[in-house]
């Protein structure tokens, strides 16, 4: 397979001029600035959500590690989607990262190599990101961990190994039986022979435990942060939430979780002020469906704009990065990467999976513990699997009235308007239900 | 709190400036007492200034007489002197509600947008649904088509009703569905058959749209698509459930708006109420009548 070149682009050599390169740099760059400075404008932001914001920032702080420990010989791995086990990466001596783009603009190149083709914006704008380097950071990676999950994702990962070495992982799609957590399994491990072989490095059990607790301590930070987001007055607004989370997954997670921790006792002196992220008497919006990445905050800025607040979400790129420690039974390698595997493959609630009614049941759960007023099912166009679901989530939903608004969404900012008026709609409609069906109050969670 | 009420005027100015035109309507305790309609500028705030002072004029009252402003529609922010501005589904439900209570769904057909509201208790919104980047069925889609077929937009319904056999229609895209029309009229179909062809794909769209609500009970259409009488028809024959079309479907949204005037908590919704507002029978009128009401 890899001898054989390129298959998609076997024409690479001067496709693209510089000066696409230059105007997809420059206008992501933009776009990341123009999102994080509308993010600095919330009202009562956390200080030390300044960290984050660097973290994630085009060409930032971490960028530049990223860059020195690279040209030290240290490798880099892209990952593709949430079933990739971070910890293994980190323990091979490697250094992860997500690839999945939230920029605008590399859609564009990717459209020019496939044609419009109804693919997801996620997909094609990460692809563009590549084909054009839109992102000095994408070069810098070393290899590519894709698990085979929706369509799109899977042929994404093919059409990456023109430019980089990709680790295709069969994960299982059928949730039940005993032959799809015996695969998976097998497909961890066979990520870790690949990680090996990558670094140089054997991954040592020790290195591992140490990997597992130390992410197993950023899940107990995040749910410290969900149980604050869980009281009436939320200190934290949900786009905080998601730029936190999402940050997790380009930092070293030893300082993120120092970081974390900091914040979390800001937000707990907030709390006892009575400090609240949103609007008086905002609604509480769950937001639910395709994975919004950062800088793509469209759609949770316009409701927070729009006199709603983020409670709390189910997507990809927030909370479900977080939701799940590894628990390990037993002291032998077996168990360990058995563990790993169980932990990256049955709660998650990734609309490729069939059974996947964990998913409904789940998200009556977080209703019911968040007080949710309504949820904002959003799904990137041409994404089928999140589509698909939607009917069966408003149907279950009806049953304990509570409403559901779905909005499709672009890699552009053409709809916003339309998408304003829906949301705004929602949360009238919201407001004026609460005279007639009263939400239980909220036990103060402590 | 009573003297505050006391010091606005008796009299509510619903607002509704729409992708194509703006309506205005004047309620006085749940009456309508005077409405006016124009194309949508591109200074709606300028416009509904103007369109007040000329229903003032008309109706000899003074701006003081006002109490609310309410607007909505797709420019309801660009009316400054508005109270409150809304969003058209809210607008719509409300302004239907009012109309006819037992409805359980709206169905708002207007210039740029198709939206679907299902009702819950008390007239508030359960659910709605809207046309995603779409154009197709909405009253600028049956521009298009009308200036195609060289036909002017307040006759197409009744031309359409002298159909004998419809054209099959397939494309929905305005682009294709007009270039699908221009290839009709090359082979030598009457007018009247494409446009009864363009009514019923429409219809489908429509009807496809309020299925996915799931849910069986009354109809009523409204917006100004619903003074169509061919997409009317057409929607009847394949809607299969009980449908009302009110007399002025366009004004609903600016009816609406008028009615949530901050003093309005509670509109009066009575058949007396319901009469005056939108003239008599309103929602027992057969699709003959309507017909004849209009076409005459």
């Amino acid at each position: 397979m890899e001898n054989e070149g390129p298959r998609y682009l076997k024409d690479r050599k001067g496709y693209f001029p510089k000066d696409q390169r230059q105007r997809t740099r420059k206008r992501s760059r933009e776009m990341e600035a123009s999102v994080s400075s509308d993010l600095k404008k919330q009202r009562n932001r956390p200080g030390k959500m300044a960290y984050f914001d660097e973290v994630l920032k085009y060409g930032g702080m971490r960028f530049e590690e990223l860059r020195e420990f690279h040209k030290k010989g240290g490798k880099i791995v892209g990952t593709l989607c949430v079933m990739v086990p971070l910890e293994l990466v980190n323990a091979a001596g490697a250094r992860s990262v997500r690839m999945c783009s939230g920029y605008y603009e590399p859609v564009h190149p990717a459209n020019e190599l496939l044609g419009d083709a109804g693919l997801c914006p996620m997909v094609k704008s990460t692809l563009g990101r590549k084909m054009v380097s839109s992102d000095p950071l994408i070069d810098l990676i070393d290899l590519v961990a894709g698990p085979a999950t929706c369509d799109g994702k899977m042929k994404l990962a093919e059409i990456l190994e023109d430019w980089v070495p990709v680790v295709m992982m069969n994960i299982p799609r059928v949730k039940v039986g005993e032959t799809s957590s015996d695969l998976w399994v097998k497909e961890i491990v066979h990520l870790k022979d690949r990680l090996e072989e990558l670094t140089g490095h054997p991954v040592r059990k020790k290195a591992l435990k140490e990997e597992l607790s130390q992410w197993n301590e950023a899940n107990q930070y995040w749910s410290e942060i969900q149980k604050l987001r869980r009281s009436e007055r939320p200190p934290i607004s949900g786009r905080d939430a998601m730029l936190v989370v999402q940050a997790s997954q380009f930092d070293d997670i030893r300082r993120w979780n120092r970081k974390v921790k900091e914040l979390i006792e800001e937000l707990q002196r907030m709390r006892t002020k009575g400090i609240f992220a949103g609007e008086e008497g905002a609604a509480r919006i769950l937001l639910a469906g395709s994975p919004m990445i950062y800088p793509n905050f469209k759609i949770p800025s316009i409701i927070e704009g729009s006199g709603g607040t983020i409670v709390t979400d189910e997507l990809c790129s927030g909370y479900r990065l977080m939701s799940d420690p590894v628990l390990v039974d037993g002291l032998s390698k077996k168990e360990i990467y058995q563990a790993i595997a169980e932990r990256y493959f049955f709660p998650c609630s990734c609309p490729c999976f069939s059974p996947n009614d964990e998913r409904v049941r789940r998200l009556k759960e977080v209703i019911k513990a968040f007080g949710i007023e309504g949820v904002v099912f959003h799904t990137l166009r041409g994404c089928h699997l999140n589509n698909l679901e939607a009917t069966k989530i408003e149907l279950a939903l009806r049953e304990i009235s509570v409403p559901m608004v779905r909005i499709e969404s672009e890699y552009d900012e053409g709809d916003i308007e339309q998408v304003r008026t829906r949301i705004e709609a929602f949360v009238e409609m919201i407001k004026a239900r609460r005279e007639y069906h009263r939400n239980p109050i909220l036990e103060d969670v402590q | 709190m009573k003297d505050m009420v006391t010091a606005r005027g008796p009299y509510d100015l619903g607002v509704d400036v729409g992708a194509i035109s703006t309506k205005v309507i004047l309620l006085k305790d749940g009456k309508v007492v005077g409405n006016t309609i124009a194309l949508t500028s591109m200074e709606p705030g300028k416009l509904v200034r103007e369109l007040m002072r000329d229903l003032l004029d008309e109706k000899g009252l003074e701006r003081e007489d006002i109490g609310y402003i309410v607007a909505t529609g797709q420019g309801r922010r660009s009316v400054d002197m508005a109270d409150l501005a809304r969003t058209e589904i809210t607008a719509f439900a409300k302004g239907a509600f009012f109309l006819a209570p037992d409805v359980e769904i709206v169905v708002d057909i207007g210039g740029h947008g198709i939206r679907v509201m299902r009702m819950g208790e008390m007239g508030i919104i359960s659910d709605f649904r809207t046309n995603d980047k779409c154009s197709s069925g909405t009253g600028c889609f049956m521009d298009t088509m009308a200036m195609a077929l060289e036909v002017g937009i307040e006759d197409i319904g009744e031309r359409s009703l002298r159909s004998m056999v419809a054209e099959h229609v397939n494309a929905t895209c305005t682009v294709f569905a007009e270039s699908e029309v221009v290839s009709l009229v090359a082979k030598g179909k009457t007018t009247e058959d494409i446009l009864a062809g363009l009514h019923q794909m429409v219809a489908r769209k429509i009807v496809a749209l309020v299925n996915t609500t799931r849910s069986k009970g009354k109809v009523l259409v409204c917006g100004g698509v619903a003074r169509n009488t061919g997409i009317v028809g057409e929607l009847e024959k394949t809607i299969n459930r009980e449908m009302i079309v009110p007399e002025d479907p366009h004004l609903v949204g600016a009816l609406g708006a008028a009615l949530m005037a901050p003093r309005r908590k509670d509109p009066p919704v009575s058949d007396t109420g319901r009469r005056a507002a939108m003239g008599p029978d309103v929602g027992k009128m057969t699709f003959l009548d309507r017909l004849l009401r209009w076409s005459g």
